[in-house]
């Protein structure tokens, strides 16, 4: 069944899923909290799926709840969506909340659509295993899929990071720590002098 | 104010009357309640009224043959029958009276004027199979019926012009006739459709109040059939006496033929990563070259002369999915052809398309009708398909883990759209079934030969390439079957394995589907010998 030629066609080296069918960038430090780091992959077709940079600080801890009632009047969990045109949908903006993680160290994190445009779909399972966005936060852990409108799909992506400048980004942050570091230590050290 | 205005108005029309319109009905009528036989009927409107009664009458052949007996009047049946081949000249210079009841449609001379036009248009076209006639409502020629007392006439004279019409048109074109255009008018290759306007503004004048017969929609300008024949069955015959003039002053014919869309059936098979089914545009906007479409549709398109040729098929695959086997049964829509598909250029047009491309073959091509091409959109939902995947595995897959995936049998999954056409489809979700699965590890030899031998990416792989062939329902995504989806669809190969699984390559490998359709004709002559 299986021909020699068959097997030759075979490409072993295929990328990952992600990479294949994704363009990835990454939204660095969302709401201005540091190291809040956040994914945005769309797929060719123009839908974004919104997930958690794996540098993130919720990565290494236990997730405890995803919650996303971000206010009173609005959870974003509820989704009605009816036909193709996908009509209903919340229309979300960069800033705008998505959902809020807590972990059972006390922290938590308010995550961000990063991009404009309906949404289409939340994670139902990070309901039920919320450690999922955690342990998997690149695939199963997703958070959300949100639809671009047509005209912006293409420039939805360009305010966002790429591989590089968010490695870059992340040096300069981590250097301006140690900046931030040394002036305390040295004010610390000026004041004991004093 | 009104009165007057009609008068006024008839007046007019009477003048209009002795002009030279020579389809316009005798004067006399104008003046007398007749009978029917002080008029001018033609043979066909006499056998029409005197056989009125007689129910077999509606059959072409028995009104055929009462026009026989009723001697040897030029307005046979047969027009264009041997003997009268060199009467035809002499027929239609002969002046001839025009019929009272029909108004001169049913007669040789009208038919004969109207069947060269026909013929002028028909000269487009080649290897017709067969040809319909549709005609447009005369009823308004009923009111005369009525007038001259016969009253309702069941055989209409639309009816029997169709039977005239379709016999001379198919005896041109030298196609069996149509009987009784009882079938569809969609099955036919050709429809001539003839178009008879009656110039009716008098009658429409003549139906206004008193009388008010409601049998005009003014607004359209449309005439309303069925209420005229409940109005004149109502009238009493002086009631309609006393509007003198008839309806039907000078009578015009519009033929306009048309080529019904036409079908040609077959399977494909696709042996190429790289070719998609339908013109594709690549991210940056540049055209793929080549596609399944094109390469099955152009040469019918020029073979038999379309203005258009589209394909629908039975499901769709992907560009990097070939398809095996028996190949993916489809149809092409072939709009307005000049010429008609038979089965013998089409089996010459296959071989010559299988010898243009390399990448994509085509199987049994036959022409179709559009009844039949509605089997190839239901055993897109219907049918089982059989796939072929590749599967690359995170974790090294033991025999438990492959054992796991064979014993899965009608295992229900439940498929949220997939991301991948979730932006064109509605979101929902689907449960799809997956019938069995037939998986193996692939042999070390078989991981050198993928690996092309690459001792360092043999050992990374080696025992992590599975081969599972994937009977499922028709409609099941297969490869967010594999891949999962992000955990969208549920259970997949993922959770089933307990490792992370990524789809290197899938083949369509069979496609169980009776298509295209037996030919009929076959099945009666088994019939016929057993």
């Amino acid at each position: 069944m299986l021909t020699l030629e068959d097997l030759r066609d075979i490409n072993v080296q295929q990328g990952k899923l992600l990479d294949r069918y994704y363009n990835v960038r990454h939204v660095a430090d969302a709401g201005k909290v540091e190291g809040n780091d956040q994914t945005v992959a769309q797929h060719h077709n123009g839908l974004c799926v919104i997930m958690i940079h794996p540098s993130h600080p919720i990565c290494s801890k236990t997730v405890q709840n995803v919650d996303f009632k971000i206010s009173v009047n609005c959870d974003r969990s509820e989704i009605v969506l009816s036909g193709k045109k996908k009509r209903g949908a919340q229309f979300v903006n960069p800033n705008s909340k998505l959902c809020n993680v807590t972990c059972t160290d006390g922290t938590s994190y308010i995550l961000y659509c990063g991009v404009r445009g309906k949404l289409l779909e939340v994670n139902d399972n990070l309901k039920s295993s919320p450690q999922l966005i955690a342990q998997r936060c690149d695939s199963d852990g997703y958070i959300a899929i949100i639809q671009p409108k047509k005209e912006e799909e293409k420039t939805v992506l360009k305010d966002l990071l790429t591989e590089e400048d968010f490695i870059r980004h992340r040096q300069i942050r981590a250097s301006n720590k140690h900046e931030l570091d040394d002036i305390m230590e040295s004010d610390s050290k000026r004041l004991c002098q004093s | 104010m009104e009165l007057t205005a009609d008068e006024t108005k008839s007046e007019d029309m009477k003048s209009d009357e002795t002009g030279d319109i020579s389809e316009n009905l005798p004067a006399e009528t104008t003046d007398k309640p007749t009978s029917p036989i002080s008029q001018n009927i033609c043979k066909r409107c006499s056998v029409r009224v005197i056989y009125n009664h007689d129910s077999t009458i509606q059959i072409k052949e028995n009104f055929e043959k009462q026009c026989k007996q009723s001697g040897n009047s030029p307005d046979s049946f047969n027009l264009l029958s041997d003997d009268t081949s060199t009467l035809t000249s002499e027929l239609r210079s002969r002046p001839e009276n025009t019929c009272y009841l029909c108004a001169g449609i049913l007669q040789d001379s009208t038919i004969l004027s109207l069947l060269d036009r026909c013929k002028e248009l028909l000269s487009e076209y080649e290897c017709v199979g067969s040809v319909g006639v549709t005609c447009s409502n005369v009823d308004l020629l009923n009111v005369r019926s009525y007038l001259c007392g016969v009253g309702r006439i069941n055989l209409q004279i639309k009816t029997v012009f169709k039977w005239l019409m379709a016999a001379e048109v198919a005896r041109f074109l030298g196609v069996p006739q149509v009987v009784n255009n009882a079938s569809k008018a969609d099955d036919q290759d050709l429809m001539v459709n003839i178009e008879i306007r009656i110039d009716n503004d008098e009658f429409m004048w003549m139906c206004r109040p008193p009388v008010n017969w409601d049998v005009y929609n003014y607004s359209q300008g449309k005439f309303k059939s069925a209420r005229l024949e409940d109005a004149l069955s109502r009238s009493k015959h002086e009631e309609i006496e006393k509007y003198k003039k008839l309806p039907g002053g000078a009578i015009q014919f519009s033929v306009a033929i048309a080529a019904n869309t036409t079908y040609v059936g077959g399977r494909y098979t696709k042996n190429a990563r790289d070719m998609s089914q339908t013109p594709w545009l690549k991210q940056d906007g540049i055209l793929i070259s080549g596609n399944v479409e094109d390469i099955l549709c152009k040469p019918l398109q020029k073979a038999f002369k379309a203005d258009e040729a589209r394909m629908h098929s039975a499901g769709r695959e992907d560009i990097d999915v070939r398809m095996l086997g028996s190949g993916r049964p489809y149809y092409v829509q072939l709009t307005n052809v000049r010429k008609f598909p038979t089965q013998a250029m089409l089996d010459e047009l296959q071989v010559e398309i299988n010898l243009n491309s390399p990448k994509v073959k085509c199987y049994k091509l036959t022409p179709v009708t559009k009844s039949q091409t509605e089997l190839v959109k239901l055993g897109q939902e219907e049918k089982q398909k059989e796939y072929r995947c590749i599967i690359k595995t995170e974790d090294r897959v033991t025999d438990e883990m492959i054992q796991k995936l064979n014993s899965v049998e009608n295992l229900d999954l439940v498929q949220k759209t997939p991301i991948r056409v979730l932006h064109r489809r509605s979101p929902l979700t689907r449960t799809k079934r997956i019938i069995k699965i037939n998986a193996r590890a692939l042999t070390r030899e078989e991981v050198e030969v993928a690996c092309k031998h690459d001792v360092d990416l043999v050992e990374s792989l080696n025992n992590r390439l599975v081969v599972a062939e994937v009977v499922s329902e028709a409609g099941t995504y297969i490869k967010e079957f594999v891949h999962g989806d992000f955990n969208r669809t549920v259970p997949n190969v993922g959770t089933i394995l307990g490792t992370r699984c990524d789809m290197l390559q899938l083949d369509v490998v069979n496609l169980s589907m009776l298509w295209p359709p037996e030919k009929v004709e076959l099945k009666e002559n088994v019939c016929q010998e057993t």
